[in-house]
Formats: structure tokens, C-alpha cells, sequence
């Protein structure tokens, strides 16, 4: 897997986290552990969806190829038309990007976020919209993708 | 909206997912211009703040990590790229040890309920 980091270091002008790749590196030989995207997919399952529950943890399993490619999948990927293959690819990446943040770069109880909604009564998210695109949105509130 | 609100030692993280089938490994490798589906995930990851319980806006590590698919088929390298974008340094306040340690311990509380929540993540239930 080729992996590449393209970090700033966090914030303006401070020095790159230490153990995070350094600025704009590049990885040829990147071994993406699939016991992290595995894990990723339970908590991810059980925290997103009571109806994914009983797939959690098998279905990255079955889709990933045998050879010893890391993130390769199987045949032709999961999904045979293009919408399909979209929607699969949408989960898996959250599974695979999820796993990255929390093995490789330690990153501690994810949450999903799924609106611009209070997290609590201590934290919340909210769209940085400018006043021009806010007057323009009926809603108010951005499109979420 | 990015795919997640997180913690990392004294700060929290957002981070969002992206992922695509389509492209070459070189063209997701070359940044100037990004490749549409990596210039998305850095304009989510961009495009929200975070806010404490007075609406004041604090600073947070982001995050746009955003995969090119390998299969058997199209026998290309998988590629996956983690940006942290330029921050907003010390325009916005961090907020203070004691209160961040109380924060992320929200945070761990909701990311343990989320688990044992029948249907959909308490944290997405709230209306205010």
C-alpha cells in the first residue's frame, strides 16, 4: 500500500507530531494492518446501527483478497454496479480510515457525527458557512454528505 | 459535517473518511491540483468548527484520511493518504487542562453508551 502523509502539523507553525510520518511523506511499502480496519468495523457497526450488528467484524474479512496485499480486495471488489460498489466503498473506507486513525495514529473514542448537532453539553459541532452561503441555504444548515 | 469527533492526548480530533475506486495512484499522488475525492475531504474537514458549551469556538487536529481501492482486477497499488490540514493555530482558545480532561471524559462516556444504545449513537439524538 502506498501511503502518504500530508501533515502541517496540527496547527500553524508548530512542529510535526512526532511519530505521525513527518511533512508530506510518502510510504511505498505501507503495511496497513487489516486487524485495524477489523476492529474499526465492530465499533463502528455497533456504534452507527443496531442492524449491522450481526455482520460487525466479518465482512471485511470475507471482501479482502488472499494474497498478501494489504487493502486489496477480492475479484472485482464488492458490489457489482456502480452504485453499489459506491455505497460499499463509502463503508469500507470509513472502516479502513477509521482503524488508521485509532491503531496508527492513537486517536481515542470516535465518535460518529451525524449532523451539526451538540455532541453533549459540553461539545458541539457546528458548520463554519459564511453569512453569504448561510442567506442562500434555506435550511440554514449545509448539505450533509 | 466530518465523520467524527475524537480525543488525542489534550486535544480533541475531527475526522472524516473518503474513498474512491476510480483514478491512478500517480494522479492521487500528485497534489497540485489534489485529486477531487482528497480535495473533498479536505474541504469537510475544513468546513465545521467546534464549539464548547458557551459556543465558543476551540481548537481541534483534523484529519481527511481518503483511500484509492485496489482489487484483483484492476492489480493497482491501494493508496491512502492522511492529511492534517493547516490548522487554526492559536486563533481560536484551547480550552484548559482540567476542562479538556472532564470534556474527553464525555466524549468516552458517549463513545461507551454508543455501544450499548439500541438503535442509533445517543450523541445523534439530542435536540435542543
Amino acid at each position: 500500500m502506498i501511503f502518504s502523509t500530508r501533515g502541517h502539523g496540527g496547527t500553524n507553525g508548530q512542529p510535526t507530531r512526532q511519530g505521525f510520518g513527518g511533512n508530506d511523506t510518502v510510504q511505498s511499502d505501507f503495511r496497513y494492518d487489516l486487524e485495524w480496519a477489523r476492529h474499526a468495523e465492530v465499533s463502528e457497526s455497533f456504534q452507527d446501527t443496531a442492524a449491522a450488528r450481526p455482520a460487525a467484524g466479518s465482512a471485511i474479512a470475507a471482501q479482502m483478497t488472499t494474497k498478501k496485499r494489504s487493502a486489496t480486495f477480492r475479484d472485482s471488489g464488492p458490489g457489482k454496479r456502480g452504485e453499489m460498489r459506491g455505497a460499499f466503498s463509502h463503508i469500507y473506507g470509513r472502516f479502513f480510515a477509521r482503524g488508521l486513525l485509532e491503531w496508527h495514529f492513537g486517536v481515542e473514542n470516535l465518535l460518529p457525527i451525524t449532523g451539526p448537532n451538540p455532541m453533549s453539553t459540553r461539545i458541539g459541532v457546528t458548520t463554519s458557512m459564511s453569512q453569504e452561503r448561510q442567506a442562500t441555504c434555506p435550511t440554514g444548515l449545509e448539505r450533509t454528505r | 459535517m466530518p465523520d467524527w469527533l475524537g480525543t488525542h492526548a489534550v486535544e480533541y480530533v475531527l475526522g472524516e473518511a473518503k474513498d474512491s475506486y476510480k483514478g491512478s495512484a500517480k494522479s492521487w499522488l500528485t497534489m497540485t491540483p489534489p485529486h477531487k475525492c482528497v480535495e473533498a475531504s479536505l474541504e469537510q474537514i475544513n468546513n465545521c468548527q467546534l464549539v464548547d458549551s458557551t459556543g465558543t469556538v476551540i481548537t481541534s487536529d483534523r484529519w481527511a484520511v481518503a483511500n484509492l481501492w485496489a482489487t484483483d482486477e484492476n492489480k493497482r497499488p491501494p493508496v491512502m493518504i492522511a492529511w492534517d490540514p493547516p490548522g487554526d493555530g492559536h486563533k481560536f482558545p484551547r480550552i484548559s487542562g482540567r476542562s479538556m480532561k472532564g470534556n474527553a471524559l464525555t466524549v468516552s462516556r458517549l463513545h461507551v453508551a454508543g455501544f450499548w444504545a439500541v438503535g442509533s449513537h445517543p450523541a445523534t439524538k439530542w435536540r435542543g
